[in-house]
């Protein structure tokens, strides 16, 4: 059944963070700005005001600021932000908003493929060392806002998580930003399936697309369907084998 | 109709026809500017200006909200798609606005940049920048 979702504003603390599946929640500081901005084309003439049009877009989720943790992965531990942003990596980020609580199914979120292009710190007598990270576009970006049609809560048996109604169907399709985080038990043996569903009236489902054998490392990627998606949408996650699964899924649409 | 001074509670915001004020706490730039163009010559004691093209840049910024009525609903998909849309700004006197308050009002506008922002202990923010479209007016009119 679709899930009511949250709505109002709302403060950081409920804010999530995921890069390459590794929840950076616990130690991020801020995020300056987050979204798509576009170059202002002047296409003024001899007229009165000035005329603009929208130009290419540019891929925000820069000034990062965060506290210095090299924690490694381990079992119910997430890998630090050091561990996870030096080295400049291309990476799938997420920023995702819950609305005064934890976020849920529904919660607003933006993602994109970025390429961190600058990492610092710069320690200060009497504080905690603090670094920066400025993620830009990667090559062939995807990015863009949407809701979380997952949200990393733990499970240890196969379930059908709660529907999103997407308003109408989507003839253009969507992309899908996965990230698996650091289960609370051993991942190594974990074998699960995960398959995100649509429907035309959210209960007549089928599979839109699909991964197989996920669950056994904290990754992330990418599911695209560049094709008509039904107006519902939702993510089954099938056990085959191992602990428990936190999964996180972000839908943008094309 | 009221005249006098007022207070900014009674300023009503609506993009695209939707009434968004209950998620902005900051509107910036409201108005029509225009470039200074320096005509002076040496012949000139003091510096003459003509008024050139004229202007719009309004930013528009609050506590993020993803209700019906915010900034993330009417305002996102206006600056991913690069819409031209209308913003009417009605500024009651004393009171909700009401008919013959001043209103700006604008039509064929730009939304660019609709950006979040989050910090530490504080709310979620997010802003957007407002700018003149192909074919755009302005004018300072009545509700």
């Amino acid at each position: 059944m679709a899930v009511t979702v949250t709505t109002g504003k709302t403060t950081t603390r409920y804010s999530r963070f995921l890069v390459e599946g590794n929840n950076l929640s616990g130690d991020s500081r801020s995020l300056a700005s987050v979204g798509l901005a576009a170059t202002q084309l002047d296409v003024t003439g001899w007229v009165d005001i000035m005329e603009n049009l929208s130009g290419v877009k540019t891929l925000n989720m820069g000034a990062y600021t965060a506290l210095f943790n090299n924690n490694a992965s381990a079992a119910g531990v997430n890998a630090g932000t050091h561990t996870v942003l030096s080295g400049d990596p291309s990476v799938v980020a997420t920023y995702v908003i819950g609305i005064n609580e934890a976020p849920t199914i529904g919660a607003p979120a933006f993602s994109g493929t970025m390429k961190q292009f600058s990492y610092t710190f710069s320690p200060t007598v009497g504080a905690a060392v603090e670094l920066s990270s400025d993620l830009q576009a990667d090559q062939s970006a995807v990015a863009g806002w949407g809701p979380m049609l997952a949200v990393g809560t733990s499970t240890s048996i196969s379930v059908d998580l709660g529907s999103v109604d997407n308003g109408a169907a989507n003839a253009n399709g969507y992309v899908w930003f996965v990230h698996v985080q650091q289960s609370d038990g051993a991942m190594g043996t974990n074998d699960w399936d995960l398959v995100i569903e649509h429907a035309p009236d959210d209960s007549t489902w089928a599979t839109a697309v699909s991964q197989a054998a996920i669950g056994a490392s904290v990754t992330s990627y990418t599911l695209t369907l560049a094709s008509s998606v039904d107006r519902y949408t939702r993510v089954t996650l099938t056990k085959n084998a191992g602990t428990d699964l936190r999964v996180w899924v972000h839908q943008i649409a094309l | 109709m009221a005249t006098g001074k007022t207070d900014s509670r009674y300023v009503v915001i609506t993009l695209g026809g939707t009434a968004v004020t209950c998620s902005v706490n900051s509107l910036g730039g409201v108005g029509l500017t225009h470039t200074q163009n320096d005509i002076t010559t040496l012949c000139n004691d003091i510096m003459e200006m003509l008024q050139g093209v004229g202007d719009v840049n309004i930013t528009l910024s609050g506590p993020f909200d993803n209700g019906t009525n915010g900034m993330y609903t009417v305002a996102r998909p206006l600056a991913d798609a690069g819409t031209l849309t209308t913003l009417n700004i009605d500024i009651g006197i004393g009171a909700a606005p009401t008919t013959g308050d001043p209103r700006f009002a604008l039509t064929n506008v730009i939304l660019f940049d609709y950006l979040v922002a989050a910090s530490a202990g504080s709310n979620v923010t997010d802003s957007v920048t407002v700018r003149g479209g192909q074919g755009v007016t302005a004018s300072w009119t009545t509700v």
